[in-house]
């Protein structure tokens, strides 16, 4: 394409020229990028189909991370999927346990307390916190930045180091439970958390201060990764990419669930659909999710934070040790699971890339009949083909990044 | 609903910042200002990293000389609970064995003879290698006979069957009692206290 | 579904989570972790520390002991040599003291560049820990040292220990014979390269007129650099060739086309310096920026050409293939034109850019930064010292300078993001030569019209500029609210 403008706009002296060098034997050059490859921070391959630096096409494939979560779903009770849920986007482990445990509930027909969806809501927004600082610094190592990534993985293991506390785990969170959450939280951790979220904000304006102006960083990234707002909905993106085109759908907002509905934030447009206004974007999403948490710390209501009903949530202990009704209901419940009325449901929540999406069958049984992820990443990495092509292989580097593309839950 | 949306708003990008000067200047400023305050000041050792003080910016640890301490509720290795005898707690209900995702308990079950519990696991197994560390193996357990408080992960092993631990080796840390235990250990099966 | 089954007693909820033995008044024991817990006996990383002091003083110690032998090696080297050629009765060229001259070579390229580009590859990776808030490493360890890590200084040790005894990979269908010649052929310029930088003044020790550097009275100085700096591109390239990989031969054309074009800048920077010196010599280079400027300035070529200074810096980190400009590298998208390197050929790549940066930063401090002189007090020294001891502390001072830039070119490398291949091309052709090719009109009608003090007012004036421009850049930096949204990171702050 290059060529034949060059080709047209030349003096014709120069296009005899241009034409005997086209008349050269060329054949352009396949690429093989991954699956081991330093810029795939997942296990996926791209076959790019180079003339020069150009990339004429680029074939991205996947199933190197396939595991086989949703058949592995219908072989465990409707509780026990909730560890598999972790490694989904092991990024943001806490949004895809919050999804998991509101399409059961969804199909349940209950709601769980307000005090659990305030938890939700903190810890799901932490986790998104992590996972843009994720991608924020990868995007920045991957650039050839290395300072900006390490601040951000500093930044990402603080908040790490609260998840530890309040789940037992950093990535293998598997906090909520169906009906609520595993536990309350611990003692002083509200603080802690505010005070974390002070660093994480001085971290953060340090990885802004040292990129966002950076002419650099600006040539690298404003203009490269060009998606625009047809084909973005075309795909089916959702999720920061498509926010950075100007549509402006996030779930939180477009259909509240949880407490969303109450606290006062905004969801920022990009308007270009480039690799820049996504990077800009998730530095401001995560300004926004700090001011989440901090009215939701304040808001915080007392109360249980799971629901009463012994056919959903486990028995308190003290019943289970010391009552035949606690320690009847327990084991019914571990036997069998919880018992979830026959038909379907789809739950949606904003995950860490866009709309996370649970679409669940019961049969009435104890383990789902079927179960389907809409994994925010899938539409995403189907577009990067068509976002590359035409650009420079450097341009895919960040590209790459910016949609962030996490293996666990593309490939499910 | 209208969504309270807010377009992005881009930083200058003007002739200044086009003349790239000035914005390095600027990055590396930033990065030599940590650059210097991590060289000349003294690093507090202090291992929860997000309350460290001082002109010193590091967040690493030096780790087999200093570890950091795992916070209370850390899902660690699996223990089974001694009771005050130093026998598990456990009464092999297989509560543990069901809920487990990865299914990576193995318990064979015994009867004690003279003990108002029947059963207890005569073998005990946990292959940690299988173990996803969801916590479920704890929370179903109706006796609290299983824990994961060691405050240790499982440890590195040079062949897999090392990896998997049996009663003995599992049955340590310090004893549990509840009030709720005289139900039922204890006792001989009529129900009389036992003789020790 | 109302809760049916919901036991009277169940009122409160407790927590159904991992520490349940809490619900009867036990208290949830946590066993302390196994292992060796807590801080080290001894803090043994925190800076000024009384084994720091000695290791300084250890290697401060290392280096007066090279001097001394160079010393000696000069003098008894120069009667053994000319001994030789006597008792052989071979007549021998006079003009260079040749005891000096091997010991120069010795000294200044194994002692002073090997040894701080060495220094260099551990310096990187310990600095660069310092700039991303790690502590670096320090693992490797002396034997009967085992408590002191010497500042990661032992993994040098190990590196090398590594390189030389891993596996060495040869691409079957390569060219075996390019391959094996690359990596000398990418180290040699760089080693020789520093021939021509003076590291101190013509000094007299013991009756004997010396001086340090090897061939610092080359009258061809900067031509000298200049054609040894432009083969360098044929080891790169050759060997991204030769690997018969496709990354390899993305990373030689990258950096063939990259270090070809740069050149050209390089090039023009210096000529606006040759206009102001006079001279393509660098040792007379040295010697005019002695002296003040308007009584006060160190007379450092630095205040005549401002700009050239950082186009030179940018064009020489392309030169040298340093970030943000190591495309050819570029890590994260084509592994590099060493990619199917590894042993010591890959080591020879790695340490050859060390060396690389050394000459660059001595370079730089030769041409810009006075050298080897000190800024201030020169005279005062000379009157007391003696020129002998004054020579001393200047090369000291060259080292310093050296240290610093290479410092420089480091942080450099670490804080920025990487260009993409096509804006390397036109920051170089379309930025930075047409501002160096104005830079070398505007100080040739200067000095036409002002002389030297005309083309050293109009330095200082450049200078101002840029440093408004840096200062400029802090102040921004404090009042720094430039975040996207203002109010709602004032909120933020508030909360925090």
């Amino acid at each position: 394409m290059l060529e034949q403008t060059m080709a047209s706009e030349s003096a014709p002296a120069e296009q005899d020229a241009l034409s005997v060098e086209q008349e050269l034997p060329t054949e352009p050059m396949t690429i093989n990028l991954g699956p081991s490859h330093p810029a795939t921070h997942g296990t996926v391959r791209i076959v790019a189909e180079l003339d020069g630096e150009i990339i004429q096409k680029a074939d991205v494939e996947i199933g190197y991370l396939h595991r086989g979560f949703e058949k592995s779903c219908e072989n465990a009770t409707w509780a026990q999927v909730l560890p598999y849920t972790d490694r989904l986007n092991y990024v943001s482990p806490l949004l895809n346990n919050v999804g998991w445990a509101m399409a059961v509930e969804k199909l349940l027909g209950i709601q769980d307390p307000e005090r659990s969806q305030y938890i939700r809501v903190i810890a799901g927004e932490v986790s998104r916190m992590a996972d843009h600082l994720t991608m924020l610094g990868a995007m920045s190592l991957e650039l050839g930045g290395f300072a900006p990534f390490l601040y951000g993985m500093e930044a990402r293991e603080l908040l790490y180091d609260r998840i530890t506390e309040l789940c037992g785990a950093r990535v293998t969170t598997a906090y909520t439970r169906i009906g609520g959450v595993a536990n309350d939280l611990p003692p002083g951790w509200t603080d802690k958390l505010k005070g974390t979220l002070v660093k994480v904000a001085e971290l953060r304006e340090e990885m802004d201060k040292l990129l966002s102006k950076n002419r650099i960083f600006i040539d690298r990234t404003r203009g490269t990764g060009v998606i625009t707002r047809e084909d973005a909905l075309d795909f089916g993106f959702t999720g920061p990419c498509l926010r950075a085109t100007g549509v402006d759908y996030d779930v939180r907002k477009a259909h509240p669930y949880l407490v969303y509905d109450r606290f006062d934030f905004t969801v920022p447009l990009g308007t270009r659909g480039d690799n820049y206004d996504r990077f800009l974007l998730r530095v401001e999403e995560l300004r926004q999710s700090e001011r989440i948490i901090l009215q939701a710390l304040d808001q915080l209501p007392d109360g249980p934070v799971i629901v009463d009903d012994w056919r959903i949530a486990l028995p308190p202990k003290a019943q289970v040790y010391g009552s035949i009704e606690g320690v009847m209901a327990h084991f019914k419940l571990i036997m069998q699971g919880p018992q979830i009325p026959p038909g379907e449901a789809y739950q949606y929540t904003e995950g860490g890339n866009g709309e996370l999406g649970f679409y669940i069958v019961s049969n009435g049984q104890g383990k789902p009949y079927r179960v389907h992820v809409r994994a925010p990443g899938f539409p995403l990495l189907s577009a990067l083909g068509h976002i590359v092509q035409g650009h420079m292989l450097a341009d895919l580097i960040p590209t790459f990044d910016s949609i962030n593309m996490i293996g666990g839950e593309v490939e499910q | 609903m209208p969504i309270d949306t807010v377009t992005i708003r881009e930083p200058d990008y003007g002739p200044r910042e086009r003349l790239y000067l000035r914005e390095l200047v600027r990055g590396l400023l930033i990065t030599s200002r940590h650059f210097f305050r991590n060289l000349f000041g003294e690093r507090d050792l202090n291992s929860e990293v997000g309350e460290r003080q001082g002109a010193n910016l590091i967040a690493t640890v030096s780790y087999p000389e200093e570890r950091r301490a795992y916070p209370p509720g850390y899902r660690g290795m699996h223990r089974l609970v001694p009771r005050e005898d130093g026998k598990p707690r456990c009464v092999a209900c297989y509560m543990c064995a069901t809920v487990c995702p990865a299914q990576c308990i193995y318990i064979e079950a015994g009867e004690y003879d003279q003990e108002g519990i029947e059963k207890y696991p005569t073998r005990f197994e946990i292959d940690e290698l299988r173990c996803i560390v969801c916590g479920f193996c704890v929370e179903a357990c109706p006796k609290d006979a299983i824990r994961m408080d060691t405050g240790t992960h499982s440890p590195a092993v040079l062949s897999r069957p090392l990896a998997t631990f049996d009663k003995e080796a599992l049955l340590k840390g310090p004893a549990v009692s509840h009030p709720t235990d005289a139900i039922t250990y204890g006792k001989s099966r009529r129900g009389e206290p036992l003789k020790h | 579904m109302s809760s049916t089954m919901s036991h009277p007693q169940n009122q409160a909820m407790e927590p159904v989570g991992i520490g349940a033995g809490a619900l009867t008044g036990h208290d949830v024991h946590r066993e302390a972790p196994k292992g060796p817990q807590g801080l080290p006996p001894s803090n043994f990383y925190a800076p000024f520390r009384p084994k720091e002091i000695a290791g300084a003083v250890a290697l401060i110690g290392y280096l007066v002991v090279l001097c001394a032998v160079w010393a000696a090696m000069m003098i008894f080297g120069d009667w053994a040599i000319v001994g030789l050629f006597r008792v052989l009765g071979a007549s021998l060229p006079a003009a260079e003291l040749w005891g000096n001259a091997i010991a120069n070579i010795l000294f200044v390229v194994l002692a002073f560049v090997m040894l701080l580009a060495t220094l260099l590859t551990m310096g990187e990776r310990k600095w660069s820990a310092f700039i991303q808030d790690r502590i670096g490493p320090n693992r490797a360890r002396l034997p009967g040292l085992k408590n002191h890590a010497f500042w990661g200084i032992p993994h040098i040790l190990a590196d090398v220990g590594k390189m030389m005894t891993k596996e060495e990979v040869v691409p079957a269908m390569g060219n075996q014979t390019l391959f094996h010649l690359a990596p000398a052929i990418a180290f040699a310029p760089a080693v020789i390269l520093f021939a021509v930088i003076p590291l101190s003044p013509d000094f007299t020790l013991w009756g004997e007129h010396l001086h340090i550097g090897v061939a610092p009275h080359l009258n061809q100085g900067l031509l000298y650099i200049f054609a040894i700096a432009s083969i360098g591109v044929l080891g790169t390239s050759l060997g991204g060739w030769a690997s018969n990989n496709k990354y390899g031969l993305l990373g030689a054309m990258r950096a063939s086309a990259q270090m070809i074009s740069y050149e050209v800048t390089l090039g023009l920077t210096l000529v606006g310096l040759m206009l102001i010196f006079g001279t393509l010599r660098l040792d007379s280079m040295m010697s005019q920026q002695t002296g003040h400027l308007f009584g006060f300035l160190p007379n450092w070529g630095v205040f005549y050409q401002p700009l050239a200074i950082v186009a030179y810096f940018a064009a020489a980190s392309a030169e040298i293939k340093r970030a943000p400009f190591d495309l050819p590298e570029g890590d994260s998208e084509i592994v590099g034109y060493f990619i199917e390197y590894s042993g010591l050929k890959f080591g020879i790549y790695m340490i050859g850019e060390f060396v690389e940066v050394v000459v660059f930063a001595g370079l730089f401090t030769t041409l810009f930064f006075g050298g080897y002189h000190l800024p201030w007090g020169e005279g005062w020294l000379a009157g007391h010292l003696g020129p002998t001891w004054l020579a001393g502390l200047q090369v000291l001072t060259f080292l310093a300078k050296t240290v610093f830039f290479c410092w420089l070119s480091l942080a450099v490398r670490w804080t920025y993001p990487r260009f993409r291949y096509d804006q390397v091309m036109n920051l170089g052709w379309k930025l930075l030569l047409p501002a160096s090719i104005a830079n070398v009109a505007l100080t040739g009608v200067v000095i036409l019209a002002g002389g030297m003090h005309g083309a050293a007012i109009m330095g200082i004036v450049e200078l101002v500029i840029l440093l408004a421009w840096v200062v400029g850049a802090v102040g921004v930096r404090r009042s720094g609210k430039e975040t996207l949204l203002p109010t709602e990171s004032a909120a933020a702050s508030e909360h925090g």
